[in-house]
């Protein structure tokens, strides 16, 4: 080999070298650089939210579709988004039941790529020390009772797994790391089983029955009503739900001191179905009742929600109870009917305005998202202030749709940042 | 039998030094000394094209691109770590673990992060599951990174991101700034980093009233340059000492008349 063919070689070989390095690093820059935003799905920059089961249909809406397939009968709705200038993000919610499953069954969430599998928070309280832990560096596992049930069965960390929480009562404890922003209205109702005789049906049931049913040392109390006496089982949702927690609000009861009927005190909340299970096995002359979301209720009959009642409504025996206040005040059902045909449920202002038995529903943020470093603009755009997303007319229409009355004065102002708390 | 000796002690001498001098290199990054980075590389690049942009206005768009298969130490779905940006002026942090930046409540405390366009600070994001590596797909999910809504947004003034020159955050006056991305453990501690160090300056002209250069990598940022230094010139001291040391006793052990004695 004579010099001049070693240095052609040589040259080959750098050229060669040289070729190889510029593709490998072409390829490198085309795998990993791009345009990341553009192509992808919302779901990859989309805000999660967990929590309540009695708003979940409604944030459903807000991310396009209730009830979400595969549900079936699924009507779809224009997103909730923030503004233009953040970026136009949307949001996707977890409900507090996996797919055709009771809250009260074990189940797992993935929430975001690359993420882990953690429990499904299954309920206001649940969803809200999910995403207190969220923002703690605090491991997070669901109660481990029979009623929420660990599906990971140890804690896990969901540091930026969760972006907010659906409640759908106000905040409880003194932490100020959460901030509840309310933008409608529920209201607190109640399912009653009428044994045939009409002691609860024709009834209008007080705030002092109620109270008399719940504190008893067995959940139970009889009551008389045009000549007929009935004892009536006073059934509870499970623990930290949205009812369970706005009955003891209005009754002043505890989970200490309010134990429910025995044979029903965990029934899955806001499902006329768990109850018509249990009470369909009443002997006569025993009756039953159980808290409720109103708007819950009303969503499932207008065919919005994911129906959870069918079996307790319009079938005999069964149907909201006509309430009156502690002030001697009667307020009716939480609904009455309108619309095309006049089979509309349409929440009734006078009892939602009650302001004992009607509640704001909120969506909770980390404080952070709100001021300081972590601002998140799009969050607040969505959610934070009158002008938010979530108090457009346009969501609000659609909350209405889903039996929650809009705020008026007195009760709150949407997109209001002035409540804290940690749970 | 002595004049064998001093070579081996002068080939142990260089042993040793290259040793130092290799150790030193891993020491600032050179060589992947372990499965943490601190310190990597990160290149500021035009999205839309992949290609690296080293100055802008301070509403020019950018991602940060790290080296093929960067990952953090630990991943997201199995170990709790997560990737955050952050931006900090040198003076007093460390290039070789950022402290005393630390991550509580989900952003950097004693120091500041990137703004994406929605002028939302990006982090904490998942890494890829079970490989730790950082995704850009996921990183700018929500929007581009902008060094203006540090501004805009209200994140610090100018005098404090222009801190030196002129009249701070007027007219001459500049700062140099640390940035990049980082990962962090489920306690808050820094595991890896990939900096790029940028220096922004004033400008009359640019609507939040700074332009910016960067230059990839930790640039000025190494006070352990020392040490670093130190290391490879101590192994050439020694390199040299031994030369110089065998090279005498070779003198000193030829006699006069010039013969040399080797034992058998």
């Amino acid at each position: 080999m004579n010099i001049l063919s070693t240095k052609r070689s040589r040259n080959a070989a750098a050229a060669a070298l040289a070729l190889t390095g510029s593709l490998l690093a072409l390829a490198g820059v085309a795998s990993t650089a791009g345009a990341p935003a553009g192509a992808d799905p919302q779901s990859a920059s989309a805000f999660v939210g967990v929590g309540a089961d009695v708003t979940q249909d409604l944030y459903a809406a807000y991310t396009g579709a209730s009830p979400a397939p595969p549900y079936g009968n699924t009507t779809f709705y224009t997103p909730i988004s923030s503004s233009a200038a953040t970026d136009d993000l949307t949001i996707q919610s977890f409900d507090a039941n996996g797919f055709n499953q009771l809250t009260t069954q074990a189940s797992g969430i993935t929430t975001k790529a690359g993420g882990p599998a953690f429990d499904r928070p299954n309920s206001t309280t649940a969803g809200v020390a999910a995403l207190e832990d969220s923002i703690t560096a605090t491991g997070w596992e669901a109660a481990g009772t029979a009623q929420a049930p660990s599906y990971t069965g140890t804690p896990v960390s969901v540091t930026g797994q969760i972006d907010f929480a659906r409640a759908a009562r106000g905040p409880k404890g003194s932490g100020t790391n959460l901030t509840w922003i309310p933008f409608a209205r529920d209201a607190l109702g109640f399912i009653y089983y009428d044994h045939g005789d009409g002691t609860l049906s024709t009834l209008t049931l007080t705030t002092a029955q109620i109270t008399a049913i719940y504190s008893s040392s067995n959940g139970e109390a009889t009551i008389t009503n045009d000549g007929n006496t009935d004892t009536v089982e006073g059934c509870l949702t499970i623990t930290g739900s949205t009812p369970r927690s706005n009955l003891e609000s209005l009754t002043g009861i505890t989970d200490s001191t309010s134990v429910g009927y025995a044979g029903c005190n965990q029934l899955t909340q806001n499902s006329g179905n768990a109850f018509e299970s249990y009470a369909s096995t009443l002997p006569a002359g025993t009756d039953a009742i159980i808290p409720i979301s109103s708007g819950s209720w009303i969503g499932q009959a207008n065919g919005v929600g994911v129906d959870r009642s069918n079996l307790a409504r319009g079938v005999t025996g069964y149907g909201l109870a006509t309430i009156q206040n502690a002030g001697g005040t009667v307020l009716g059902q939480p609904y009455t009917l309108g619309g095309t045909g006049g089979t509309t449920e349409i929440p009734n202002t006078t009892y939602y305005q009650d302001a004992h038995y009607g509640y704001n529903i909120y969506t909770v943020v980390p404080g952070t998202d709100l001021s300081g470093l972590s601002k998140n603009n799009a969050i607040i755009s969505l959610f934070s202030g009158p002008t938010s997303a979530l108090c457009s007319s346009a969501a609000q229409a659609t909350a209405n749709l889903f039996g929650f009355d809009s705020l008026v004065a007195g009760e709150g102002t949407c997109g209001s940042t002035t409540q804290k708390g940690s749970a | 039998m002595q004049s064998m000796r001093l070579p081996r002690l002068a080939l142990r001498t260089v042993t040793l030094a290259t040793v130092l001098a290799v150790g030193s290199l891993a020491f600032v990054g050179v060589l992947p000394a372990s499965a943490s980075t601190l310190g990597g590389t990160a290149t500021i690049t035009n999205p839309s094209n992949g290609q690296p942009i080293t100055s802008g206005g301070s509403n020019q768009s950018f991602i940060l691109q790290l080296p093929a298969q960067a990952a953090c130490s630990g991943d997201t779905q199995n170990h709790g770590y997560h990737i955050y940006t952050y931006l900090v002026p040198p003076a007093s942090y460390s290039s070789s673990s950022l402290g005393p930046l630390a991550i509580t409540n989900n952003q950097p405390t004693n120091g500041l992060g990137l703004l994406n366009t929605a002028g939302d600070y990006v982090g904490p994001i998942n890494t890829d599951a079970t490989t730790g590596q950082i995704d850009n797909s996921l990183v700018y999910a929500a929007g581009d990174l902008q060094f203006g809504q540090i501004i805009s947004q209200g994140l610090t003034d100018l005098p404090t991101l222009l801190y030196s020159g002129g009249t701070p955050g007027g007219a001459g006056s500049s700062g140099i700034w640390e940035t990049g991305i980082l990962c962090a453990t489920s306690a808050g501690v820094v595991s890896d980093f990939w900096n790029t160090e940028v220096t922004f300056t004033y400008s009359a002209s640019d609507p939040n009233n700074f332009t910016w250069t960067a230059v990839a990598g930790l640039g000025t940022w190494v006070p352990e340059s020392s040490l670093a230094i130190a290391l490879p010139l101590a192994g050439l001291a020694i390199i040299g000492g031994g030369v110089v040391f065998t090279r005498r006793r070779r003198a000193a052990r030829v006699p006069a008349g010039g013969t040399v004695t080797v034992d058998g």
